[in-house]
């Protein structure tokens, strides 16, 4: 993985030393909550209800085994033992105190992380596919181009003051794993017919209040054009987006407003008007970033692992474990394992101290130190002998991690709600709890498959459940809460938003709309193998919320 | 109706109450009551005074009901702010962590 150099060091040790100044103003109030405001969040301070919580950008979901020790010392030595994993592959610790801020972040600095550009109107955490360097189906590995995206914005002078955030995802592999269509510049590596790799673009997806799906507006640019063409793009929205109202300030209002060809076009002008050769990413200084994400080496095993086989054949839990968990890696004999941080009625995204140092030692041992954060709130394990799984699901089982629901329907998205967010119109994680309670028996929740439930707890949308196969969102409704059920969601290659069923159900209705929404799968779907999202996609809205209403007429809010 | 100021202590952002000799307490219970809208307003704007001598930032008037079992928040926002997460977290053993 990518090690900072003498440059990259010095930068984020300044920038350390200058907030552990600025926050010594502050607390000796030298410098007024309207001066400190934005200077803490530049490096990721927020105040949520009762604390601040920091938030600490983990590049493309990368983390090394070390760095996860460090998270771990950090969630025990200056918050309450545990740290929160977010959908755009961050960690953020909910009970930090200002004042040792600076010192989290001195320790982080000693492993190469920072929580610079985790808030603000700038360019944000490049998110990327978690499986990336490891899935069967990659045409190239992401990340050494997530890199050079992170490298080039890292606090670039002409956009450190955006209309808006601006989020970038980069996809490698056939299956979109990054939700690259819901993001502000999607790109989505390709081969063209020549054999020469490079990128589609997309543009302005999103999601919040205005949910919008990105339009493609090159299907081919060569990778030496990656950081001219994401500035045409900058230039273009930073000159031209709207910066006189918040919530139409994102690129994807301005594409909505001017039209995607309009938009195409202006971009791609500006991308002729620099000369060639500005901002080339030149070959060499492609391989040397690529360099750093070398695969490990894994020497040739068999495909098929004995020891998985024979245990799967004696335990139950084992084989569902990995039926659900492991994905097939590029190499024979070795898998990806996905761990999930959804224990049934926990709460989605949550590890604890202990936890996250047993998965880093896991992949001291096992997966070549190197840990996944998905976007889906999840750890993987990104390059694991088949034969050590049997082990590895122990040394899981013991710290309670071993839950065997990847993609299944406890494997809940949730962002934190109103339990800890100031922006928050009601409760999203005790939902995601009850939920997954109801739907926690393993043989009933393998009888449903495929399902992805996404749960918000305000407009903004941080649970993406616009694209939740079953998507919830949390509202006040005149001082109760109310949860919006929306159907048909996705964000993969398919990206498709949900379709909201209707009237909104209180905070006891809610799990009851829910099985009333898979129960009605279950009624319709054509065989097992038919999805809830294929079952949607065929029947439509009506027989769900002919169902749901049915059932809640005159109670729904 | 009651009211009572609250705000996040600058250090660590922890909840705290405008208390009764200008001071800012952890406990609902020893908070100042205001009864009127233009007592709290004043409460408010002296509040906002105190936030320069940067203890607390964002102060804000929070309505509370008191009976015989104590006051508590009237919206479930402040509650939550009152009592902290509605949820359990995990979390490491308690000696280890910071309390
Ligand atoms: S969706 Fe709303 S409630 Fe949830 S984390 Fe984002 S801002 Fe907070």
């Amino acid at each position: 993985m990518y090690r900072y150099d003498e440059f990259d060091a010095g930068f984020v040790a300044e920038r350390v030393h200058q907030f552990e100044d600025q926050v010594a103003r502050r607390l000796s109030g030298e410098l007024t909550e309207e001066q400190f405001k934005p200077l803490r969040l530049m490096n990721g301070v927020y105040l949520q209800l009762h604390a601040y919580m920091l938030r600490i950008a983990i590049p493309y979901g990368t983390l090394s085994a070390r760095q996860l020790r460090k998270l771990a010392f950090i969630a025990r030595r200056y918050d309450k033992g545990y740290g929160h994993f977010t959908t755009r592959q961050n960690i953020q610790f909910n009970w930090p105190a200002l004042a040792d801020c600076p010192a989290i972040l001195n320790e982080l600095a000693t492993v190469e992380m920072h929580a610079i550009q985790t808030s603000g109107n700038c360019i944000r955490n490049v998110t990327s596919d978690h499986f990336a360097g490891a899935a069967g189906d990659e045409i190239e590995d992401p990340r050494p181009y997530a890199e050079i995206l992170r490298q080039w914005s890292s606090l670039h002078p002409e956009y450190s003051f955006l209309p808006r955030k601006f989020k970038i995802a980069v996809n490698g592999a056939r299956e979109d794993r990054a939700a690259i269509q819901v993001h502000d510049i999607g790109y989505q590596i390709v081969k063209n017919a020549d054999g020469e790799i490079g990128f589609s673009v997309y543009l302005g997806g999103g999601q919040g209040r205005t949910p919008k799906i990105a339009h493609k507006i090159r299907d081919f640019l060569p990778k030496a054009d990656l950081l001219r063409y994401t500035n045409a793009i900058l230039r273009v929205y930073n000159l031209e987006g709207r910066r006189d109202n918040k919530y139409k300030a994102r690129i994807k209002i301005l594409v909505h407003e001017k039209g995607a060809e309009e938009m195409r076009a202006a971009v791609e002008k500006e991308f002729r008007r620099e000369p060639a050769n500005a901002l080339a990413l030149p070959p060499a200084e492609i391989d040397r970033i690529h360099a750093y994400f070398a695969p490990p080496s894994l020497p040739s095993r068999p495909a098929l692992s004995q020891s998985v086989e024979k245990r799967s054949a004696a335990d139950e839990d084992f084989a569902r474990f990995v039926a659900r968990n492991v994905a097939p890696h590029k190499v024979p004999g070795y898998g990806i394992v996905t761990i999930s941080l959804k224990p049934i009625g926990g709460i989605p995204g949550d590890a604890t101290a202990e936890q996250m140092e047993a998965v880093a030692a896991l992949a001291e041992t096992y997966s070549h130190e190197e840990i996944r954060v998905a976007h889906e709130q999840n750890l993987v394990l990104p390059h694991v002998a088949l034969d050590d799984i049997p082990a590895i699901f122990d040394r899981l089982a013991e710290q309670g991690l071993a839950t065997a629901n990847v993609g299944l329907l406890s494997d809940i998205i949730t962002c934190p709600g109103l339990d800890y967010c100031a922006l928050a119109t009601a409760r999203s994680i005790p939902i995601a709890q009850r939920i997954s309670e109801r739907f926690g028996d393993p043989a009933r929740a393998a009888e449903i498959g495929k399902l992805k439930i996404n749960i918000s707890g305000c407009i903004n949308a941080c649970g993406h459940h616009h694209v939740g196969h079953i998507g919830i969102l949390g509202l006040d409704k005149a001082g109760v809460e109310t949860y919006q059920i929306a159907l048909g969601g996705s964000a993969d290659d398919s990206c498709t938003l949900g379709e909201v069923t209707g009237p909104g159900f209180s905070t006891e209705e809610i799990v009851d709309s829910i099985e009333i929404v898979v129960d009605t799968y279950l009624s319709l779907r054509s065989n097992r193998d038919e999805d809830f999202l294929s079952t949607y996609r065929r029947v439509g809205m009506n027989p769900f919320r002919k169902a749901l209403y049915e059932r809640f007429q005159g109670s729904a809010i | 109706m009651l009211r009572i100021i609250s705000a996040n202590r600058l250090q660590d952002g922890t909840v705290v109450y405008l208390g009764p000799s200008g001071d800012w307490v952890t406990q609902l219970s020893e908070a100042i009551l205001f009864t009127s809208d233009e007592a709290s307003e004043a409460g408010l704007a002296k509040a906002r005074g105190v936030m320069t001598s940067n203890l607390v930032i964002d102060p804000l008037i929070v309505e509370i009901t008191e009976d015989g079992a104590g006051r508590r928040a009237t919206t479930l926002r402040n509650a939550i702010r009152v009592c902290g997460p509605t949820v359990t977290f995990k979390s490491s053993a308690p000696e280890t962590v910071r309390s």
